[in-house]
């Protein structure tokens, strides 16, 4: 900042300096008859003129100014220029108060004002020179300084030599003319430099051809005025002979500028049109480019896409029609929505849109024999957009022409709709990648939420190995499982899915955590606890979802558990077969399922047995009741892995217990199915004792549900093997053993539902 | 996997739905879909024939559940039959027999809207 405004600083006071420093000069040659003290005067003149122009040069360089503009700054300089002349003729002669001779001169009076028309006449010559240094540098890229300077010594050369043409050296005048030929060969030649009015446009051209005219007419005048006879000249003359040359010869440059500038831009006014269409082609395909890599939504996309449309081929009309959207039109330019729709019908039922593969012209008078619209027009032009060989949709342009595009604005149109097409791709892409992010987003809030729900630490209990798993798949899945702390010292456990994925199901999780945790220290037993959230959830849940649940109370000084279950998939209970109580299990089966038995029972297999848990083996085995599988009978009719194992395990201990199965599956369906008395009215509660040594195992369907590369389901079944079998101690180690096994079992398909396993173990 | 297909036939007043494939939240829609047109019809009673259907996710449960209460308000029904054993082991599972008719097949179905009819 501050040494910009120095920069500033320094040209005006190079100006004044040099101005005084003149002034000096004059002064001490003050007769300036003698050779020697006009040349020191002129040279010295001429030396500062030069220093004054380098630097207004280097000044004005950062400018940017449009060649229009510096026209103008020319116009209005002459105009002062010659209006200063006009106002010295007028009113000069009251300022010079003596006769007008070189010895007047040495009066102060009469000096400073002629120091100061000298020094305005020294700004504008400056300024002149500096603008047209500027025009003559304007879209060059190679510097031709030679030309210009060259220009500029000879300049200074005639100004200096002028000297000659009067008094005693009048013999030696034929150098001042030589330096003026040269001098103004060399103009021409830099004046021809005007390459930009080219580019300019055609109402610029117009511009110009007027302010060539003004120009030329003010420069000649202008220049005559230097040579009149006036006081005002006698003024210069005997001041500077020189610079007042000099002077006279810019006004020259600028007269010979116009002059070549007004038949240049006459002979490029035939061809404006064309530049002007071509020039605004590429800047619209520049623009569009450049459009490409912006954010654009389709709509926004297809209007810029048609109005560029009609600035390239000069149409009357424009719009899209994108394929999958019924063909409806996007982007309409130029004709009202219901032409366009009727003139897409006419063509939609001429031609299949997607089987265009080059731009087609059609000539629409058919159109008109049976439709009318407000405005009519000639032809239509149906260009394919696509892209990667994928079809987005046909551009339509309307001609009210009746003369078809040109082969060049065909390609050129055909070149743009290829463009456009990217630029719908990357539309698209962009769509897609942004819709993503914001699940993936949304999934992160419902995961979070979900960690928050689930307890933290599982409950510390004497006696009991409490043990929780809990795999998220990446859309969350739903599932819940709590603790709660009831009066008399005994717990409440639950596990439950939502139906449903993501940020909704994290919402009715939360909902049943708050449901659940207030209902339990309300109501004592479980049947309560899930009635009353069944009737509370009708508010909460939408219709088309639900929640499976299993609600259990466990006293832990007998083992007494209560257990009711809603919908949810059946906890398993591997406990001593002597301590069976077959009573307990032979119960739950409602009437309706017997008779599906039945109808079942010849497909057998594994299906059905969870279907009637168990009533597959009730052929194999009659004597067992449903619901249980035993370790030494399973063998019968198995699957091998199963049959390994249990054998496995009969060895290995023969005389410990034998140890079975039940499957706890008692009546009852998902929460938010029904609201009416039924859910009351269905609900089974199922009373056991968790002996010691033994273990209840619960579940989401995120574990009987996953499944391998083919497509299988890891089943109930397996996971009550895996159960049977086990040997080890802990409730950790079981859980270990089962995740290992889901993810053995699973291979290299994903997880698509939350994994959720609760294990309480009798110590 | 198998793809999801829905077809409708009209048999007097009642309407079957035949379902086949996979039934989940991607294809639930198209279900609903059938319904509302139904709906929008004064179709009420309905028999859902389940006999080519694959799979079932809770998504595809719920669209039975969205609209059963409409077509009973309506004196109609959603009757399923033809269940295969690990299709019907889902609905048996959440306790859908409680809730709905599931039926040997369309006859005994049709043979249940007219009973109750009466």
């Amino acid at each position: 900042m501050n040494h910009h405004h120095i920069l500033k600083y320094r040209f005006l006071f190079a100006g004044i300096f040099a101005l005084i420093a003149l002034a000096f000069l004059r002064l001490l040659f003050v007769t300036g008859d003698t050779t020697g003290g006009v040349l020191i005067l002129e040279i010295s003149s001429a030396l500062f003129f030069f220093f004054l122009l380098s630097e207004s040069i280097n000044q004005t360089k950062a400018v940017k100014v449009e060649p229009i503009g510096y026209l103008l700054a020319l116009l209005i300089t002459t105009f002062i220029a010659i209006s200063l002349k006009l106002l010295f003729d007028t009113f000069g002669k009251h300022f010079i108060v003596s006769k007008i001779n070189y010895e007047a001169l040495t009066s102060t009076v009469d000096f400073l004002p002629v120091l100061v028309i000298n020094a305005v006449l020294l700004a504008i010559s400056v300024f002149y020179l500096t603008i047209f240094r500027h025009l003559f540098y304007f879209r060059r890229t190679k510097a031709k300084n030679l030309d210009f300077n060259a220009m500029l010594i000879f300049m200074g050369l005639t100004g200096l030599t002028s000297i000659l043409t009067e008094g005693k050296y009048k013999d030696y005048q034929y150098f001042y003319m030589a330096f003026l030929i040269v001098t103004i060969l060399l103009m021409i030649i830099n004046c021809a430099r005007i390459g930009w009015i080219t580019f300019l446009e055609k109402r610029q051209k117009l511009q110009l051809l007027v302010i060539s005219v003004v120009m030329i007419v003010l420069f000649a005048l202008y220049q005559n005025t230097l040579l009149d006879d006036s006081s005002y000249q006698q003024v210069l003359k005997h001041y500077s002979k020189a610079f007042l040359e000099f002077h006279w010869i810019i006004a020259m440059y600028g007269m010979i500028f116009f002059i070549i500038l007004f038949f240049t831009t006459l002979f490029h006014l035939p061809t404006a049109d064309v530049i002007d269409k071509r020039t605004k082609e590429i800047s619209s395909l520049h623009y569009f480019s450049e459009l490409i890599n912006r954010v654009l939504d389709t709509e926004e996309l297809s209007e810029t896409i048609t109005e560029l449309a009609l600035n390239i081929s000069g149409a009357n009309a424009s719009w899209l029609l994108f394929f999958g959207n019924e063909n409806k039109a996007a982007g309409i330019k130029g004709v009202g929505y219901l032409a366009s729709e009727k003139i897409s019908n006419y063509l939609h039922r001429k031609t299949d849109f997607t089987t265009i593969k080059s731009p087609v012209s059609f000539d629409l008078k058919e159109f008109y024999h049976s439709e009318t619209t407000d405005e009519k027009y000639d032809h239509a032009y149906l260009v394919p957009v696509s892209s990667y060989s994928r079809m987005h949709g046909v551009l339509v342009l309307l001609n009210k022409n009746s003369v078809a595009f040109d082969q060049t604005e065909k390609n050129l149109i055909k070149t743009f709709a290829d463009y456009a097409a990217v630029a719908i791709e990357n539309s698209r892409l962009l769509n897609e990648s942004i819709e993503k992010e914001r699940l993936e987003r949304e999934l992160d809030v419902a995961r979070q939420m979900q960690r928050k729900i689930l307890p933290e630490k599982l409950p510390e209990l004497p006696g009991y190995d409490i043990e929780a798993v809990f795999i998220p798949a990446f859309e969350v899945g739903g599932d819940y499982y709590d603790f709660f702390r009831l009066a008399d010292n005994k717990v409440g456990f639950v596990i439950a899915d939502v139906s449903g994925k993501g940020i909704s199901a994290a919402f009715v999780m939360a909902e049943l955590k708050g449901v659940l945790e207030s209902f339990s220290t309300m109501k004592s037993n479980p049947k309560e606890i899930l009635v009353a959230a069944n009737s509370v959830l009708k508010k909460i849940l939408d219709r088309r979802m639900f929640i499976t649940a299993m609600y259990g109370i466990l006293n832990p000084k007998t083992g007494d558990v209560s257990l009711v279950r809603a919908g949810h998939c059946p906890a398993l209970h591997k406990t001593f077969s002597d301590g069976k109580r077959p009573d307990e299990s032979e119960e739950k089966r409602p009437d309706d399922s017997d008779a599906i038995d039945k109808k079942l029972n010849r497909n057998g297999g594994f299906e059905i047995e969870s279907v009637t848990s168990g009533g597959g083996e009730v052929g194999a085995n009659k004597s067992a009741s449903s619901g249980v599988e035993r370790g030494p009978v399973i063998s019968d009719g198995d699957e091998k892995g199963t049959n390994e194992s249990a054998a496995a395990g009969e060895e290995m201990n023969p005389k410990t217990p034998v140890m079975v199965i039940e499957e706890k599956q008692p009546v009852g369906f998902g929460l938010g199915m029904n609201f009416t008395g039924k859910f009351e009215k269905t609900l089974q509660e199922e009373n056991f004792v968790l002996k010691r040594g033994e273990q209840l195992v619960m579940f989401t369907d995120g574990v009987n549900e996953m499944k391998n590369e083919q497509m299988e389901d890891y089943g109930i079944k397996r996971l009550k093997s895996l159960l049977l079998n086990f040997t080890g101690d802990t409730g950790n180690e079981l859980a270990s053993h089962i995740v290992k096994d889901l993810t053995q079992f699973a291979g290299t398909k994903p997880q698509h539902d939350d994994i959720t396993l609760l294990i309480i173990k009798r110590i | 996997m198998a793809d999801f297909k829905s077809g409708l036939r009209d048999k007097d007043e009642f309407s079957i739905i035949d379902l086949s494939g996979y039934l989940d939240a991607h294809t639930a829609p198209e279900l609903e879909t059938r319904f509302t047109n139904l709906i929008d019809k004064n179709r009420f009673k309905v028999v859902v024939n389940l006999k080519d259907l694959e799979y079932i996710s809770s998504a595809g449960l719920g669209v039975f559940m969205a609209y059963i209460e409409t077509m009973r308000e309506n004196q109609g029904d959603i009757k399923l039959v033809s269940l295969k054993p690990s299709v019907y082991s889902i609905f048996d599972l959440l306790g859908f027999p409680l809730l709905y008719d599931i039926m040997k097949d369309e006859e005994e179905a049709i043979n249940k809207f007219k009973e109750q009819g009466k």
